[in-house]
């Protein structure tokens, strides 16, 4: 018995190690291979973005928040005199670090011209339970991994979350690292027809951009109905989710954060920043409304310490109460169409400040008639 | 749980520490402790059904204690019929209430009437066709007196539940597994090793083999009205592959787990696809079940003592009632009745028995005419599986229709291509070790390859593995 156990302990090491070791040899040596792990959604949103790249000199990323809240087509009309013409990169589920993976491959592109890239801040909440997503796996590597160890340890994080998110990212790592799904990769995620006709939609009319109550509109895919009218209805039900949201987020700005340095993730930030600037791009970090509870307590305290020419804040709710109403909430964590109308008036004026640019207000027929705009377009699409 | 699930990584690791150092000493309490792990890896799917489990074991444990007290044929008759009632009935609720509702408003349509019926939203407990015959095996062969019965029911539970064959078995005899339970165990360095290497490759199966075919077997039975007919020939193959792969790799998982804790559960696939003919491959496919059908019901029937007639109607039954076994869907049924079909030639020409032993034996090829055989009862088998895997009789002859007519000898989709290598290597690591109860038994092979095997399997399992997908024999 003792020996028995004696030689799987040994061997079980020698394997982890040697695996290991050939695991990190691969994946050094491995084409890049982002079309074939990213979400089929974003790979046809990238690739029509950089086949068109000398026309857009503006981009967002992000996550739904990004994808479903920003209108490209309104935020142009809004910032046309400064030349602006804009896509959205954003996808459901994209967060650090794969925005931040987004971010870099569009700096070494040589075919896309920006100028600028607002990018949605968002926790480093990088596996969630997907650790053995291709995506994420994708983007996991020993630089990474030490630095999501580093960030948790100096965030301002309670000590039971710190865990849960050690473990993940451990989980994630070892899990590469030990060459579990490395065959994966090297096939691309299928293509569902639902996902192909979103992104022939969003790559003609929208520009990237898919309110949810839109693709409601226009999904024949029956359980996307009636996940969305779920939400829909789950927001209805409740509307005291919005209220309290709103009292969290009036709360961060007097709220003293333990552990606030976040030097780790700021540094980070900052070193994305000096790399875009080398490239003549201007990175602008945006704090989105509606974050959760666990998102706004880790990510505020590093949009506090960023610079006031680097930011944007659209998650007061006295300034801007339009992103927390009933009537302009599709779910309780995004934006219907009208709603994402005024999100993208609210996002260029804040950009424009930026800029140096000067805003001309948006009139209430402006955001109605791009509602009614985005309308047609999706019904013509259709 | 799932055998290729990071939950039993952790509980295999933890019952197996415990049950050699905490509760080897103690029969009684190692039993208990056998049936409260066994409890907790079956309840992970679903708890509710624990209590199924449970009733199941305790009608016929009390019914074998009650068989034993009794020699009144008319009572032993009796007390059969009852545990039989409960079984069957319990299995024919959860399995087959539907179909036979369905069926039944079917048939009514058909003579231009309908019929107002109410399906009900049944859940079918994992694994309950292999623990109701298990139990039902237990209480033929107590009334038979082939068998005592157990007077010690923390035992019997661990038999009917003992984790590693519980859901997809094998399907264990209580002549075999029982006694085993009384015994106390020493732990056998070997035995403990050889289980090691058939659980890797049971895994290897499952995970490489059988995961990989059925992307691409998903993929064609989707789309097989559009796609050529060698591709569908691809896929009839590759699905052969898949349901071998995954079945027989939960069959080695299962007894190579057992091994682990000094227990010998019986062979259930011996390399049926290097069978010369049909008779042969059902000698070597789901072999607990085939033979539990044989004891069961073919020789109570009669067997082959009969006549001509019998041996065909005998045969045919218990194809039919197997195919039915695997689902109450008319596709398993249409399956099973194709299977009695191959088989009947052989049975009335006398030659069912003729292909006895391991092919090419001490040869290292076979010849021309075993290969020959070998391919012909390989293509037959593969337009069965055609009907297993489709959804309804009309798809399977649908499918059949366009992979002989529609563009049969077309190039067929690249990216199977890529497959077939990996395919072909399974099939003559197989084909060397034939001989072998499993495939992965390396014997006296010098330290350095052996381990390097080990160490290339266990990497090509963590390459493929990625998505826990079920066994497919899970349903059944």
């Amino acid at each position: 018995m003792k020996k028995f156990l004696q030689k799987i302990i040994i061997y079980s090491t020698i394997y982890f190690i040697s695996a290991f070791a050939i695991t990190t040899v691969v994946y050094h040596y491995l084409p890049d291979n982002y079309d074939l792990v990213e979400d089929p959604y974003l790979i046809s949103k990238l690739n029509y973005f950089t086949a068109h790249g000398n026309e857009y000199n503006t981009v967002f990323i992000g996550s739904s928040l990004t994808m479903r809240h920003i209108n490209p087509v309104l935020f142009d009309s809004l910032t046309t005199t400064y030349g602006i013409n804009s896509y959205n990169l954003g996808l459901p589920g994209m967060r650090p670090f794969r925005t931040y993976d987004l971010v870099n491959r569009l700096l070494n592109n040589k075919s896309v011209q920006l100028q600028y890239i607002l990018l949605e801040l968002n926790q480093l909440d990088l596996i969630q339970s997907n650790y053995n997503n291709k995506s994420i796996m994708y983007s996991m590597d020993h630089e990474k991994f030490l630095f999501s160890i580093r960030s948790t340890f100096d965030s301002n994080l309670a000590w039971i979350k710190k865990c849960f998110y050690l473990f993940q990212y451990l989980r994630a790592y070892l899990y590469k690292y030990s060459g579990f799904g490395l065959f994966h990769l090297l096939h691309p995620l299928p293509i569902s027809d639902e996902v192909t006709k979103a992104n022939v939609l969003m790559q003609e009319h929208t520009e990237g951009f898919y309110a949810k109550d839109f693709e409601l509109r226009n999904t024949t895919n029956d359980n996307i109905k009636e996940g969305y009218l779920a939400e829909n209805m789950e927001l209805l039900e409740d509307t005291s989710v919005i209220s309290k949201n709103i009292e969290l987020q009036i709360s961060k700005y007097g709220q003293k954060y333990l552990h606030e340095k976040q030097s780790i993730y700021l540094e980070f930030l900052g070193n994305l920043r000096s790399k875009s600037k080398k490239k003549n791009v201007e990175i602008i970090f945006v704090l989105p409304p509606r974050l959760s509870e666990t998102a706004t307590n880790s990510i505020y305290p590093v949009y506090k310490k960023l610079d006031i020419n680097q930011k944007i804040d659209l998650s007061d709710p006295k300034k801007f109460p339009e992103f927390y109403t009933v009537q302009n909430s599709f779910d309780i964590n995004h934006l219907n169409s009208k709603g994402s109308n005024f999100y993208t008036s609210y996002l260029a004026q804040q950009f424009l400040r930026i800029i140096g640019g000067k805003y001309k207000k948006a009139s209430k027929n402006t955001i109605d008639q791009s509602i009614t705009s985005n309308s047609v377009t999706l019904v013509k699409a259709q | 749980m799932l055998f290729n699930s990071i939950e039993f990584a952790i509980f295999l690791p933890t019952v197996f520490i415990l049950y050699w150092f905490v509760f080897k000493e103690n029969i009684k309490n190692r039993n208990f402790f056998l049936v409260a792990v066994s409890y907790i890896f079956y309840g992970w799917w679903d708890w509710r059904f624990l209590s199924l489990i449970f009733f199941s074991s305790l009608v016929d444990y009390t019914i074998g204690v009650r068989l034993n007290k009794t020699d009144g044929p008319n009572h032993r008759k009796v007390l059969l019929i009852l545990s039989l009632v409960v079984n069957l009935g319990l299995l024919g609720f959860f399995k087959y209430y539907n179909f036979f509702v369905d069926s039944f408003a079917d048939a009514f349509t058909l003579f231009g009437s309908s019929l107002e019926t109410r399906s009900l939203n049944i859940v079918l407990p994992v694994g309950i066709s292999f623990y109701t015959f298990q139990t039902l095996s237990y209480t033929i062969d107590v009334y038979r007196k082939q068998l005592k019965p157990t007077h010690d029911f923390i035992a019997f539970l661990a038999f009917v539940s003992f984790f590693p064959q519980l859901v997809a078995g094998p399907i264990e005899r209580a002549t075999n597994l029982l006694p085993q339970f009384f015994t106390k165990k020493v732990f056998n360095y070997q035995l403990a090793h050889d289980g090691i290497g058939q659980i890797i490759w049971g895994l290897f199966k499952k995970v490489v083999i059988a995961d990989t075919a059925a992307t691409f077997v998903n993929d064609i039975f989707a789309n097989y009205e559009t796609l050529p007919g060698s591709t569908l020939f691809l896929g009839g193959v590759l699905f052969a592959f898949q349901i071998y792969g995954d079945f027989s790799g939960y069959s080695d998982i299962a007894i190579g787990t057992a091994k682990l804790f000094g227990f010998s559960l019986m062979r259930n696939f011996a390399y049926p696809y290097f069978s010369r003919d049909i008779a042969e491959f059902w000698r070597r496919w789901h072999i607990s079940l085939s033979t539990w059908f044989r004891d069961y019901v073919y020789i109570p029937l009669g067997g082959s003592r009969g006549g001509k007639w019998m041996k065909v109607r005998n045969t045919m039954t218990i194809f039919i009632v197997s195919g039915f076994w695997h689902g109450a869907n008319w596709t398993f049924l249409f399956w099973g009745f194709l299977n009695g079909l191959y088989f009947l030639p052989l049975l009335l020409a006398g030659k069912n028995r003729k292909n006895i032993g391991n092919v090419s034996n001490g040869r290292s090829l076979p010849s021309i005419i075993e290969f020959l055989q070998i391919l012909f009862t390989f293509f037959i088998t593969v337009i069965a599986w055609i009907f297993f895997r489709a959804e309804n009789i009309g798809q399977a002859f649908t499918y059949l229709n366009r992979m002989f007519f529609i563009r049969p000898l077309s190039q067929p989709d690249s990216e199977i291509l890529l497959f077939l290598p990996l395919l072909l290597i399974f099939i003559v690591i197989e084909w060397i070790q034939r001989n072998k109860e499993h495939a992965f038994r390396l014997g006296n092979l010098h330290p350095v390859p052996k381990y390097s095997a080990y160490f290339l399997i266990i990497f090509l399992i963590s390459g493929f593995s990625g998505s826990q997908n079920e066994f497919i024999y899970f349903q059944f």
